[in-house]
């Protein structure tokens, strides 16, 4: 009786155990992201989803430093960066990343190595404070970040990766392609966001670009608003969160890792952006200027930190270096490691009222109505016919 | 840490059994309790440590309490019963009053300052793990004691009778009687493998219910109940049933595995659980959910109210008295009063049918059973009042008829909402009514090769679906 119940025990155990140990023995060899070892019978590939990928590139490859943006920094070389700077970079920016979802990759990549410099982009997500973003869900990934290996398996137990292990595919979109991490995922040589620099003229042979529909409509908005007067109200809180939101995610990070270099950029995006929160949000306006007044402040205390700003400068007024109002060509992504390398237009407490008096000034000097105007006058015309 | 966690499966399960069945055999039985004690002190504190002083210090006072009544109750002279009295009423109120504090205070707070008209600052106590369960244990216990039934002049022994991780957090409530004579027994100190095959069974079955099939009705339950603004009526019908669904596969499968885990090491827990959706009666399905609590309401609140000794009235009032603070018990909100509410009246009606001495149809009698269950949920699962007549409202909307919406269907992530929920619903149906419940699964079982791999095979798509997908609760962690 002991003897066939101890058998059946071992019965149990092996059906149990025994399906699930190969998966994982098959994922474990096949390993598309280069999460457990790098990669066996196929060459070092890189896969566009950085969210996922990164967790493999922070654990297996040589590098001491790293870009951490979003789309505005995947343009950035991370040659140009070692070079200017020192160190070995790469460019781990993920699109539309907000400072919730970095967080969780430089923390994890802090605590498993020392890192030289980083460099970091200040996008404007502070002022909705999202924490994740619902295309790519946080519970898809998050656990590849929690130092906790016995669960990074759950990021290829989907349809998707099954499918990719059952075919053994190296498609690209199973294991990436094979890029250098100098800018894995740049944009900037893709022909449809490359052609719509230029000017405005660009922008409007680009009219059915889902890109520059929502441009128009914000310029939109933000013209009908100011005409009528009904600008966005000012919310008191907005600025106390957007704060607590920078020191969660980021500045709380800095202060853990004092030994690491931190380059803190605010995105030179296009003048109308600023116009727009300017002369039409105030509020979202305010707790941008809070931002910046906070950070330039922590910068002043802390030797390993420095924050960038381009506001007072001439080129966010040329349209024709954008491809949509955030997004900037590759000189302009060059000029930001020259000046973090020569340590030019840093905001500091001692400089940053002048300089957000000047941001302000220009900002609310740009004809937001002629841009509106000019762009309505090529767009309206096509209403309608886009995708 | 939760029962149905990779670490919990794969490391503390294991471990917890080697170690102890290995001090077991070197004749360090002792140590074997203590090492029981210790992992479930490690299993509760996995969820937040801040709370383990505050089971130590319950465990403390109550075995001081409850080894001077035991002494007290073996002498039995008058005096000793009468300081016996206010022992065991000092012990009730211990406990009572950590179980208010912690679980009730802001609770009371917060109706205070509504009945005040001025706004009382919350407390912002967070409920600690299982202090519903553990505090009634301890409860029965001291009764026990005052009553001559439970003798324990061992610390390690009683901290293990309270601890012991199968049945700590979320039940079954068992009594001195029921668990500490089984650690005694020395042919409990060997591993029996009939029992680790029946215990590992029980656990894939468990587990199956509660990753496969409870987890599944959450997603439609939590879409409809926490997402909705406005349900029709085929939504509307669809997140009752998937809640009610839900928590009896929840439940079920917590109950299994908590047997299942016990059995491993040679424990017979009490049954919990038989079957509840085939009650023909409100009265049947009380003694078929949630066994333990029942009998703890009945032995230690009904009874001692009068219980049905002392007229109809008091009959009746007793009933509702006993289920409203028995709704009470599943947590802080009024949606649980109503609920043990609903439940106490419908105890009331099926007594005052009795009565009538008119006998209704099985099937019937089953039918209005189940929608009385089913409507009751309702206010068990909603946040508010609002959201349970948002169900209801679309439970008894026939205007709004119609199949599952476009939203319904994006926030379930469902391909085809009808075939899938229909048909989810239905094998439901069929699972909760037709499947043997564990206590009949045990009785008896002579379990074969074919048996054993399809439980292996079950616990291996459990598994893999536990691994890909997110954090999930058991529904009875929160009370």
């Amino acid at each position: 009786m002991g003897r066939r119940d101890r058998k059946l025990v071992l019965v149990l155990i092996l059906a149990a155990l025994g399906p699930a140990a190969a998966l994982f023995s098959t994922l474990y060899a096949y390993d598309p992201l280069a999460l457990f070892h790098e990669p066996w019978g196929r060459p070092q590939t890189v896969h566009k989803n950085m969210r996922l990928q990164a967790a493999g590139i922070i654990r297996y490859e040589a590098f001491d430093s790293v870009i951490l943006g979003t789309s505005i920094l995947e343009n950035t070389s991370a040659r140009e960066a070692s070079r200017l700077l020192g160190g070995r970079f790469v460019n781990l920016s993920i699109s539309a990343g907000d400072f919730f979802e970095r967080g969780l990759i430089l923390r994890d990549l802090l605590a498993r190595r020392p890192v030289r410099e980083v460099i970091y982009s200040l996008d404007f997500i502070y002022l909705n404070q999202r924490k994740g973003y619902w295309y790519y869900p946080l519970p898809t990934y998050d656990f590849l970040y929690d130092r906790n290996p016995l669960n990074d398996v759950r990021a290829y137990l989907n349809g998707h990766f099954l499918g990719c292990l059952f075919h053994w595919s190296v498609d690209p979109d199973c294991v990436g392609r094979v890029v250098d991490l100098d800018r894995p995922n740049a944009w900037m040589g893709e022909p449809e966001e490359a052609s719509r620099f230029g000017g405005l003229d660009a922008w409007c042979r680009a009219h059915d670009s889902a890109q520059i529909r929502d441009v128009y409509a914000k310029l939109s908005e933000a013209t009908q608003a100011i005409r009528t007067g009904a600008l966005q109200p000012p919310d008191p809180s907005q600025k106390t969160l957007a704060i607590e939101y920078v020191e969660q995610n980021l500045t709380s990070v800095i202060k853990a890792y004092p030994k690491t270099q931190f380059y803190l950029v605010f995105p030179p995006y296009s003048r109308a952006k600023f116009a727009i929160w300017h002369q039409s949000r105030p509020g979202d306006a305010e707790t941008h200027l809070a931002v910046v007044r906070y950070l330039a402040e922590l910068a002043s205390r802390l030797p390993n930190l420095q924050v960038l700003g381009f506001e007072d400068q001439d080129f966010p007024d040329d349209v024709a270096r954008y491809k949509d109002i955030d997004h900037f060509d590759p000189d302009i992504s060059s000029l930001i490691t020259q000046s973090i390398a020569q340590g030019r237009h840093r905001i500091t407490a001692a400089n940053v009222e002048p300089y957000l008096a000047e941001a302000t000034r220009r900002a609310m000097a740009y004809r937001l109505d002629d841009v509106t105007a000019r762009l309505a006058a090529c767009i309206e015309p096509h209403a309608g016919t886009g995708p | 840490m939760l029962f149905n966690s990779l670490e919990f499966i794969l490391a503390f399960l294991p471990v917890t059994f080697f170690v102890y069945f290995w001090l077991n055999k070197k004749r360090l039985i002792v140590a074997g309790k203590s090492w029981l004690v210790l992992a479930s002190l490690v299993f509760y504190a996995w969820w937040n440590v801040q709370y383990l002083p505050l089971i130590l210090v319950s465990i403390l006072v109550n075995f001081a309490i409850g080894s001077a009544l035991a002494r007290q109750a073996g002498d039995g002279a008058r005096r000793g019963r009468l300081g016996a009295k206010w022992l065991l009423a000092a012990g009730i109120v211990f406990n009572l009053g950590l179980l208010g504090y912690y679980k009730y205070a802001d609770f009371f707070l917060g109706n205070l300052g509504r009945v005040l008209d001025a706004p009382i600052e919350p407390l912002g106590i967070v409920l600690p793990l299982a202090i519903s369960f553990f505090s009634f244990t301890q409860i029965a216990y001291l009764v026990d004691s005052y009553r001559g039934r439970a003798k324990e002049y061992d610390l390690l022994n009683y901290a293990l009778f309270v601890t012991f991780f199968p049945h700590l957090i979320a039940g079954p409530i068992v009594h001195h009687g029921e668990i500490m004579p089984q650690f005694s027994a020395a042919a409990n100190l060997v591993r029996r493998y009939r029992n680790v095959l029946l215990g590992l069974m029980l656990f894939s079955i468990g587990l199956a219910k509660k990753v496969l099939i409870a987890d599944t009705f959450a997603v439609w339950a939590t879409a409809g109940f926490d997402q909705a603004d406005h349900l029709n009526f085929y939504e509307a019908w669809a997140t009752s049933l998937s809640y009610t669904f839900q928590i009896y596969f929840d439940f079920s499968g917590y109950t299994d595995m908590a047997l299942g885990a016990a059995m491993l090491f040679n424990i017979r827990m009490p049954v919990n659980f038989n079957s509840p959706y085939r009650a023909t009666s409100i009265q049947d399905f009380w003694r078929r959910w949630h066994i333990t609590l029942s009998r703890f309401l009945r032995d230690y609140l009904y009874i001692p109210l009068g219980g049905s000794r002392r007229g109809t009235g008091r009959v009746y009032a007793n009933l509702l008295l006993t289920f409203v603070l028995g709704g009470l018990w599943h947590g802080a909100t009024w949606m649980f009063v109503l609920w043990g509410a609903l439940h106490g009246a419908a105890m009331v009606a099926h007594r005052l049918w009795q009565r009538l001495g008119v006998r209704m149809p099985a099937l019937l009698a089953w039918l209005l059973t189940f929608n009385f269950i089913n409507l009751t949920w309702i206010f068990f699962r909603a946040q508010s009042l609002e959201d349970a007549l948002k169900v209801l409202r679309g439970m008894t909307g026939f205007d709004a008829m119609g199949r599952l919406g476009e939203r319904f269907t994006a926030w379930a992530g469902l391909l085809d909402p009808q075939i899938e929920v229909g048909l989810a619903l239905l094998g439901g149906l069929a699972l909760a009514l037709g499947w043997r419940n564990s206590n009949a699964l045990l009785a008896g079982a002579r379990p074969g090769l074919a048996g054993a791999a399809a439980c292996g095979l079950l616990a291996a798509v459990s598994l893999l679906t536990l691994m890909a997908s997110k954090y999930s609760e058991f529904i009875y962690f929160n009370f």
